[in-house]
């Protein structure tokens, strides 16, 4: 389907002699085309609806709500991508006309509010008027006639579909998402952002932080379990869905939300540090070394560090002690208040008092439960004590669910079924990543039973791949040996 | 007993006739004050040494005091002398006493410290910049500026204050004394080289300084006066490292070795502990988990009382050891052609922190290498910190000077405890609450049971027997310790 859309965009020039620049209004107009599909190539792969009304802010919160007349939307997959349903085809010319703004191509800002009203005072104009209209000659002009702007309604054109008289607008995999901190609110969200994308440094903003997640298909594990109904506070479900295709629900939530309760545990652990009572800071360090091992996944390395953690107590033999001990110290202290050890003993006493330890294995336990309520369809249990491997720039993981080989087969511009066969089958499965973090070039390889290594994606330099590969099985193999040779010494 | 004159200028308050405010002038007067006059048996000379650093003229006597106090003068080196255990440097001939009287006022000899409290300034002789008239009484005064409604002068106090300061004043053969700490070497890099020059072990006066170490980071590598030899030694060694030359300002014609007190190792320790917390502190959540459970064993050791004990001295030799680890790392990453980490300068924080790690292998390697029998005796030391009950605390005295710190606070003596202790037969307690000291007790084995032999406290009578259980239980538990390690090895068959 053709339309046609009038936009404004932004013309910058500077004035002879000026320093700043200026922005004026120009007009264009472009021509784009919204791509329509049978629904027979585009087969419904869930049905969601947010009840409507809840307050919540984000660019992409409102796009699985119901519809205005109360219906649920439809989640269509076409070529391996999802697409939600937006609005009605019907007049859509019309309304582009009228506002563009107001319309599916809203994101795209194409129009500037009150431009032409009177009272207001700014007009479009051209680069030609401007020059007119200047006495000296500018200095620099930039106008593109709108090309950036055309481009840009080009670009969201192309991720909307039409089926059946209904306009569909890219989406990425609708989840679960359960509020732990405020009232446990569960609703339909889009997925977080896969791991891969900040492998090195994952940090989960927003929201995001307070919540859990779990794909629909298996949405009912974590609402039993003692993180939703069964914590005494019932969820508050604000939601329906219906998951009618369950191949598209693929998200590995159980490693998303252990990692990140993880990582909570970790923080209140390392903003504590120096306070800490020696076996909780060994502990810390454990959790440490095992997070940095999981690198984004759920590996009973971390589980059974989390499990370390959870059984942290501030019990210590003599809480007397640290009180009179932080008393000594801020006497002996005195005036010098610049002194080296900022209290350490004022800080184990402090750190006594917040109870540290109990926070910390309240949030590890909250990881467990987490853990305890995966659906069971990954093999974490292949993970060995080292299951990662870096050098240099490049990185090595192996993949522990489905979840998590389908967006590694994203990243690496692999068809991921291939590869989950090869997974269901018994083959091991590693990702491989090189380059900086923000812009890596990510492979994948598989590794049989008896240790043959066969690359897979061509992103990678294949050396650069199979280098890897070995030092993953390498690291993997003296981590065997070095576990009990570094069993504590206590 | 040697009287004095000593010309002074005060302040003076006062209210004009209705007005509030208060307004001053400048007041001129003199004080008599008496300095004891000794023989050179009662004050023998014990030490003749001198530092022939002189920054400055001698005009300014606090900052020469502070900075070079045994200078080598036309006469030579500076004998000092000792009096009931403390020691007096030569100062001043004693001349026409007018001359001598004004020299002690210009010079800033009497200024008061933070000690003696801040009610009275002294001025001696140095008229304040803003003040042109100095009156000798009230009623020349209000001749000069009209009738005062209050009058409140701080003769008085002057009076006292420098009357207090004039008793660490002797006079022997016709020259002044002024008390001094003990002299001590110190090896210290700066610009020009690496400097050995004399210092005091603690100063016995000085602004802001109780006369103790608390707050202050001391740069400088300490050693006592009869150690010549290896604070040269340890000057060398600097120097070679840092590419400098070792700059000499020592004279030391005369050393007693039973009046020397002092040796710097403990607190170079005691320094490079403080420094090494301070680099751990930010950075725990990233050293390697040894280092870091290191560093928390340093932090329990030295936080309960600021002391170095077994406990320092082991907890230091973990951190010191992994860091030689790491080192040999980062070397071999280097020589593989990694991407690089250490393929950039060093920043600041970064050389700051090398810095800290090269003194803290300097300290320990000093440490193995010291003389201190009879002086400081850690390495006999309970494995403990310190135990803590009801408001009291307990630790061990491990070292002279500490003993003769709290000896002086107590005002007694515990050098025949000390000596008990530095033969290693039993071990010294302390007892201290908010209030002071309660009591110090030697605690020894006898017959398989421990027993108190000996107390000193400041009024003179028998401690409590509640803190002498405390005492006990400090040695009982720590002895404990010990045995557990024992039966540890002897499970591992060693």
């Amino acid at each position: 389907m053709k339309l046609r859309i009038a936009f404004h965009y932004a013309i910058k020039y500077v004035p002879f002699r000026c320093f700043n620049d200026r922005t004026a209004i120009g007009a264009g107009e472009t021509e784009v085309e919204i791509r329509e599909v049978s629904s027979r190539d585009a087969q419904v792969a869930f049905r969601v609806g947010n009840h409507n009304g809840f307050d919540s802010y984000g660019a992409n919160d409102h796009i699985f709500d119901r519809k205005p007349d109360g219906g649920m939307r439809d989640v269509r997959a076409h070529e391996g991508r999802l697409y939600v349903e937006a609005e009605n085809v019907e007049g859509l010319q019309g309304r582009i006309d009228a506002d563009v703004n107001g319309t599916i191509f809203a994101p795209c800002k194409a129009r500037v509010d009150l431009v032409n009203d009177p009272r207001h005072g700014r007009k479009v104009t051209t680069l030609e008027a401007i020059r007119r209209e200047q006495r000296e000659p500018l200095k620099s002009a930039d106008d593109d006639k709108g090309a950036a702007m055309a481009d840009s309604l080009r670009k969201r054109a192309s991720q909307l579909l039409i089926v059946d008289g209904v306009i569909y607008q890219r989406c990425v995999e609708p989840v679960l998402k359960m509020d732990i901190q405020y009232g446990r609110r569960a609703y339909v969200a889009p997925r977080p952002k896969p791991d891969h994308i900040g492998w090195d440094h994952r940090e989960v903003w927003g929201d995001d932080r307070d919540a859990l997640f779990e794909k629909l298909a298996d949405a009912r594990l974590l609402l039993d379990s003692p993180l939703g109904n069964g914590s005494g506070e019932p969820v508050d479900m604000r939601t329906t869905f219906e998951v009618v295709d369950p191949r598209y629900s693929v998200f590995d939530g159980t490693a998303h939300d252990v990692n990140n309760l993880a990582i909570r545990t970790l923080g209140i652990m390392t903003s504590s540090a120096e306070g800490l009572p020696r076996e909780a800071l060994d502990t810390m360090y454990v959790l440490r070394d095992a997070l940095a091992d999981a690198s984004g996944r759920a590996t009973p390395r971390l589980i059974n560090a989390l499990r370390e953690v959870s059984l942290l107590t501030r019990d210590v033999s003599d809480p007397q002690r640290l009180k009179l001990a932080a008393a000594a110290e801020n006497r002996r202290r005195s005036i010098y208040t610049h002194d080296y050890r900022g209290g350490i003993a004022a800080q184990r006493a402090k750190a006594y008092e917040d109870d540290v330890c109990g926070e910390a294995a309240g949030t590890a336990m909250e990881a467990i439960h987490r853990w305890e309520a995966r659906p069971g369809s990954g093999w974490e249990d292949r993970a060995g004590p080292a299951s990662s491997h870096r050098k240099g720039t490049g990185r090595c993981r192996e993949l522990l669910s489905p979840g998590q080989i389908v967006d590694a087969c994203h990243a690496a511009g692999v068809d991921p079924s291939p590869v989950l066969a090869a997974a269901s089958s018994g083959k091991r499965i590693y990702q491989v990543s090189d380059g900086p973090s923000h812009a890596s070039a990510h492979a994948i390889g598989t590794m049989d039973a008896d240790g043959t290594v066969v690359p897979v994606g061509k992103r990678l330099p294949e050396d650069r791949v199979m280098d890897l590969l070995h030092g993953i099985a390498e690291a993997a193999d003296t981590a065997m040996h070095t576990a009990y040779d570094m069993m504590p010494m206590r | 007993m040697t009287r004095l004159t000593i010309p002074t200028l005060y302040n003076a308050d006062f209210k004009r006739p209705k007005k509030r405010t208060v307004e001053s002038v400048l007041m001129q007067g003199s004080v008599e004050v008496q300095l004891r006059d000794l023989d050179d048996a009662e004050a023998p000379v014990v030490h003749i040494v001198g530092d022939t650093y002189q920054p400055m003229t001698s005009d300014m006597y606090t900052e020469v005091r502070r900075h070079n106090p045994f200078p080598v003068t036309k006469n030579g080196p500076c004998p000092v002398r000792s009096v009931d255990g403390k020691l007096y440097a030569r100062r001043w001939q004693l001349g026409d006493p007018d001359r001598t009287a004004h020299l002690l006022a210009a010079g800033g000899a009497l200024d008061v410290h933070y000690r003696d409290g801040q009610g009275a300034t002294v001025m001696g002789l140095r008229k304040p910049s803003s003040e042109r008239e100095t009156y000798a009484s009230r009623a020349e005064a209000e001749a000069a500026r009209g009738p005062f409604r209050e009058w409140d002068d701080q003769y008085a106090r002057t009076v006292a204050a420098i009357q207090r300061r004039c008793e660490d004043m002797l006079v022997v053969d016709g020259w002044i004394y002024d008390l001094v700490g003990e002299p001590v070497l110190s090896v210290q890099p700066d610009d020009n080289g690496v400097r050995v020059f004399l210092g005091q072990a603690s100063p016995p006066v000085g602004p802001y300084r109780h006369g103790n170490d608390h707050g202050k980071t001391n740069v400088s590598i300490r050693f006592g006066i009869d150690q010549l030899p290896r604070a040269l030694d340890t000057a060398e060694r600097l120097a070679r490292a840092m590419g400098t030359k070792v700059v000499n300002h020592a004279v030391i014609e005369l050393v007693s070795p039973w009046a020397v007190r002092f040796r710097g190792e403990r607190e170079r320790i005691r320094q490079v502990a403080i420094d090494t917390l301070t680099w751990g502190k930010g950075r725990l959540s990233s050293l390697p988990a040894a280092a870091g459970l290191a560093w928390h064993d340093l932090a329990s050791a030295i936080s309960d009382v600021d002391q170095v004990n077994p406990r320092v001295i082991e907890a230091l030799r973990r951190i010191d050891s992994l860091r030689r680890v790491a080192d040999e790392e980062i070397e071999r990453f280097d020589g593989d052609g990694h991407a690089g980490i250490r393929n950039y300068e060093l920043s600041e924080r970064e050389r700051q922190d090398k810095l800290t790690l090269d003194s803290l292998s300097l300290a320990l390697d000093l440490w193995d290498t010291r003389e201190n029998r009879g002086i400081e005796w850690v390495d006999g030391g309970l494995n403990a910190s310190a135990t803590f009950e009801g408001d009291y605390v307990a630790y061990e005295i491990l070292s002279l000077p500490q003993a003769d710190r709290l000896g002086q606070r107590m005002g007694r003596s515990l050098d025949d405890l000390a000596a008990d202790a530095a033969s290693g037969k039993g071990h010294l307690i302390a007892v201290e609450n908010a209030s002071g000291i309660a009591g110090v007790a030697y605690v020894s084995r006898c017959d398989g049971d421990l027993e108190v032999l000996g107390t000193v406290t400041s009024h003179g009578s028998k401690p409590p027997q509640a803190v002498l259980d405390i005492a006990v239980r400090h040695v009982r538990e720590a002895a404990v310790h010990v045995n557990d390690m024992d039966a540890a090895l002897e499970d591992f068959g060693i």
